[in-house]
């Protein structure tokens, strides 16, 4: 934009006359907005011609004829009467104003050459009173600050002939007019005291006593011209906070308690408290018109005990007690009451920790035990009404129960016991400070394991007696473990379940020999006891109706046993095992097969396992034996390889005894007439002494299957576990596990 | 700002100071729209409206209301702000412009500058060389001195 740009106008005063010389002065500040537009400038002052101003933005004391200045810059044109300074006082100015024009925009664009506007300049104008005073809201109270704050402002506007007029103090951080702002403001708090700020000025203020005061606030402006606001404030006396402490604030049984009020009166408004104390027996009111004095619960009953008679002005019960107050104070205008309350507990005193110890622990069997007391925290015990009674000893032995009852602290209880099922128990009376209370400690007596063996005909009876570490059985059990001396090794051969009725056994050996029982005790802890003894009985061979004999080569030819042999083998002396003769099935082709057949039918239901003798001879690797055993019903059978029984890669030419159980056969009934081997290659060998036969194969035998039926079942085909026998005229434990099976029993 | 000789198409001006009555020469001059800068080498004289033509005589220095505005008002017959918006001039070393706005400025007001101003130094007039700023649509002629 051409900087020849011209302004000029008419000026008027303030009574709209338009003046006729060069009364008013006038100045132009350019304010620049684009960053190309020549820098901000003050024109000099100029004074009116025939009452109009007129410059152009050229001139030399503005931005020259090489200046720049495009639409959105500004200038401001203030004007004034008289003199020759802007910012003189009011005693110099009589009149002023100024306005601005947007380059571009106007007001008064002619064209973007020329801005033609009447002006007008005025007296001064009185000062724009804004405050804020705090009297709304929340009470407002004594000896708090309260602020005003103060926005009011001297500068004013106005239209004139279109455009609109100012009584600018600042404008772009330009001093405009000095004269359009406020000089100071003056409080009057209505308390006899006033506050003078300078300027706008914000002020605070504190009343010490309560009131409705009228605040004013004058403010005056550079001319001397006022405005005057007045607000209005109550303020009030400040409430008094609840606050209710015990002494002390825990009190033992007994203890005299008292309170007091431990609330804030800041400014000392309480006349006086009502107190109310219950404790849920007894209730002390009391109105005390000190509000620092301490509050007895004189209507308190406190408690007794062995040697301790109630105080008076102790709590009644134990336990939480409400403490009510009612604060009445006046807030400076009304009287107020304040409800308060607070919950307040009596706690009891605590009592022993029971404990005894034993000696000896575990306590062998038959020996004499004393029961140290052991308790702790005893300050309380023998403080319980009516008797003061101390301690209690109770002796339980076999269920015969026997009491040592008001013994002190150091009395022992020294017992000999007359069984292993003893318990004891220490009760200790003692005074909570409100009740009598008794705390007991109890246990069984620990005894250690004793185990004996006593040889009955052709078995031994194992018996252990004792506890667990705690006193406690909930059940036995026995390992069984054979030696080649009488201090072992030893070599575990079988376990007994675990069971309450595992204590007392009876069990047979198949062999002579160094044996260790040892038998356990199971409850809070496991204790042992063993015993070493040679074996020099052991049970027949056979016994009664533990054997069926299917075969045994010994007799008429093929007739020895019930069975009949047929198909593959020949019945000879020299493949005997026992007795006259064995069957000699050596040289053996695949499909061979050796038949042993019933004459009718045998019933297997009371037997649990075939077994036989068999001496291998000769063996191909990768075959096997088939052996089969027929029953009711097509296909009614199954096949087990004689491999799954025993090792047929070693021992060749040696007599071993093999152990089949006849659930691995799977047959569903319990008649069966046939058994048959067969062969899947080149193998041959020698067969003798087959029968269907009962019991276990471990070291350990049971004499009669329904002696103690329990330990009754049969080997697994891996031959390491005892299975169920399912026999139904004996009980089973199935959990019973062999922990090793060999060597194989010599006999059975 | 000397300004004595003034181009115009289609005028050969010929001027000598009007120092007196009586003036040797005048010319027109086509005023284009916008600004224009000219000059009329003339120092007394005024637009007589009863004959239509300039008076010269020494009794009035020409300004540019009574010499040019007073003239267009009446040739022309309409207001002279609405043929001219203003006349912007320096003039004898003072910094700031003379501005003229036609139909605003007061003609009274020394903003209506004189067509010339005597140079005491050279102790000889000196025209002045002004702007003036048409705001009509189409150019439109002044005259000056006698034809």
């Amino acid at each position: 934009m051409a900087v020849n740009i011209t302004f000029t106008g008419d000026i008027y005063n303030t009574a709209g006359i338009k003046f006729s010389g060069s009364e008013v002065s006038y100045q132009a500040y350019f304010k620049q907005e684009n960053i190309s537009s020549s820098s901000s400038t003050w024109s000099n002052y100029r004074t009116s011609i025939l009452g109009q101003y007129n410059f152009n933005l050229a001139d030399g004391d503005l931005l020259g004829t090489e200046g720049n200045a495009g639409s959105g810059d500004k200038v401001v044109i203030v004007f004034w009467k008289t003199g020759s300074d802007r910012n003189a006082d009011c005693l110099t100015l009589t009149e002023w104003s100024a306005f601005e024009v947007i380059l571009g925009t106007g007001p008064g664009m002619s064209s973007s050459a020329l801005y033609v506007n009447d002006v007008q300049i005025k007296t001064n104008i009185a000062p724009d009173l804004h405050w804020t005073f705090p009297v709304q809201g929340a009470p407002h109270y004594v000896n708090t600050s309260y602020n005003a704050t103060n926005s009011s402002e001297d500068e004013h506007s106005w239209s004139w002939s279109g455009i609109t007029m100012y009584h600018w103090y600042s404008r772009y951080s330009q001093t405009i007019n000095y004269v359009n702002r406020i000089n100071n403001s003056v409080y009057n708090w209505d308390d006899t005291t006033t506050t003078t700020g300078i300027g706008a000025a914000d002020e605070s203020h504190q009343w010490t006593s309560p009131g409705i005061y009228d605040v004013e606030l004058v403010i005056e402006d550079e001319c001397g011209l006022t405005a005057t606001g007045t607000e209005q404030i109550q303020i009030y006396w400040h409430p008094p906070t609840c606050g209710i402490t015990m002494y002390p604030s825990d009190p033992d049984p007994n203890d005299v308690i008292y309170f007091k009020y431990t609330g804030t009166d800041t400014d000392n408004t309480i006349d006086y408290i009502k107190w109310t104390i219950n404790d849920g027996a007894t209730t002390t009111t009391i109105t005390s018109g000190t509000k620092n004095a301490d509050i007895y619960h004189t209507e308190g009953l406190g408690t007794d005990w062995c040697g301790t008679t109630a105080s008076g002005g102790a709590f009644t019960n134990p336990g939480d007690h409400v403490v009510g107050i009612i604060i009445y104070w006046n807030d400076g205008f009304d009287d107020k009451e304040l409800s308060c309350s607070g919950t307040f507990t009596q706690g009891l005193f605590t009592g022993p920790t029971v404990s005894f110890s034993q000696d000896p622990f575990p306590a062998p069997v038959g020996s004499g035990i004393k029961f140290t007391n052991t308790s702790t925290n005893t300050d309380r015990v023998g403080l319980g009404l009516p008797d003061c009674t101390e301690y209690i000893w109770t002796f339980t032995d076999n269920g015969v129960e026997t009491v040592y009852s008001g013994v002190p602290y150091s009395y022992e209880l020294e017992i000999t016991p007359t069984s292993t099922d003893c318990q004891v128990e220490l009760c200790a009376q003692w005074s909570d400070g409100f009740e009598t209370q008794e705390t007991c400690d109890s246990s069984g007596v620990p005894f250690l394991p004793y185990v004996t063996i006593t040889e009955v005909e052709c078995y031994y009876n194992l018996n252990v007696v004792g506890t667990s570490n705690d006193g406690t059985v909930i059940g036995y059990s026995w390992t069984i473990a054979s030696g080649t001396s009488e201090t072992g090794p030893w070599t575990d051969i079988w376990t007994t379940p675990t069971g309450i009725e595992q204590n007392d056994k009876k069990v047979c050996f198949t062999s002579t020999g160094w044996y260790k029982a040892t038998g356990y005790v199971y409850g809070g802890g496991t204790l042992s006891d063993d015993e070493v003894v040679y074996i020099t009985e052991v049970c027949p061979a056979t016994v009664s109706g533990a054997v069926d004999i299917i075969w045994n080569g010994t007799g008429a030819l093929d007739t020895g046993g019930d069975w009949t042999h047929s198909g593959y083998g020949t019945e000879t002396a020299g493949s005997m095992h026992t007795g006259t003769n064995g069957l000699d099935a050596t040289n053996m082709s695949k499909n061979d097969k050796i038949y042993f057949n019933a004459a009718g039918w045998t019933d297997i239901s009371s037997y649990d396992m075939l077994t036989f003798w068999i001496n291998i001879r000769e063996w191909q690797s990768n075959k096997d034996i088939k052996i089969s055993l027929h029953s009711h019903g097509r296909g009614n059978w199954h096949t087990v390889n004689l491999s799954d029984y025993t090792d047929c890669y070693g021992g060749y030419e040696t007599w071993r005894k093999v152990f089949i159980q006849l659930n691995d056969f799977n047959i569903t009934s319990s008649i069966v007439n046939r058994l048959r081997l067969t062969s899947t290659g080149n193998i041959g060998m020698w067969l003798d002494d087959i029968e269907f036969s009962m019991g276990t194969v471990v070291g350990v035998s049971i004499c009669e299957p329904n002696m103690y039926g329990s330990e009754w079942g049969r080997l697994d085909r891996s031959g390491k576990e005892i299975r169920p026998s399912m026999k139904a005229e004996v009980d089973i434990i199935p959990s019973a596990r062999v922990i090793n099976t060999y060597p194989l029993p010599r006999n059975l | 700002m000397d300004i004595r000789y003034i181009s115009s198409v289609g005028y050969d001006l010929f001027c000598e100071p009007t120092t007196g009555s009586g003036i040797i020469g005048g010319g027109y001059v086509d005023i284009e729209p916008g600004f224009q800068m000219i000059s009329l080498p003339v120092i007394n004289g005024y637009w007589d409206t009863t004959t239509s033509g300039h008076i010269h005589e020494t009794s009035t220095k020409a300004t540019v209301y009574n010499y040019i505005v007073q003239q267009v008002e009446h040739v022309y017959g309409v207001p002279g702000e609405d043929m001219i918006e203003v006349f912007n001039t320096l003039i004898g070393g003072n910094s700031n412009y003379w501005n003229f706005a036609v139909g605003f400025t007061d003609p009274g007001s020394p903003h209506n500058f004189q067509l010339s101003y005597y140079d005491s130094e050279a102790d000889d007039y000196e025209y002045t060389g002004f702007f003036i700023k048409s705001i009509h649509p189409t150019s439109f002629k002044i005259q000056w001195g006698e034809i």
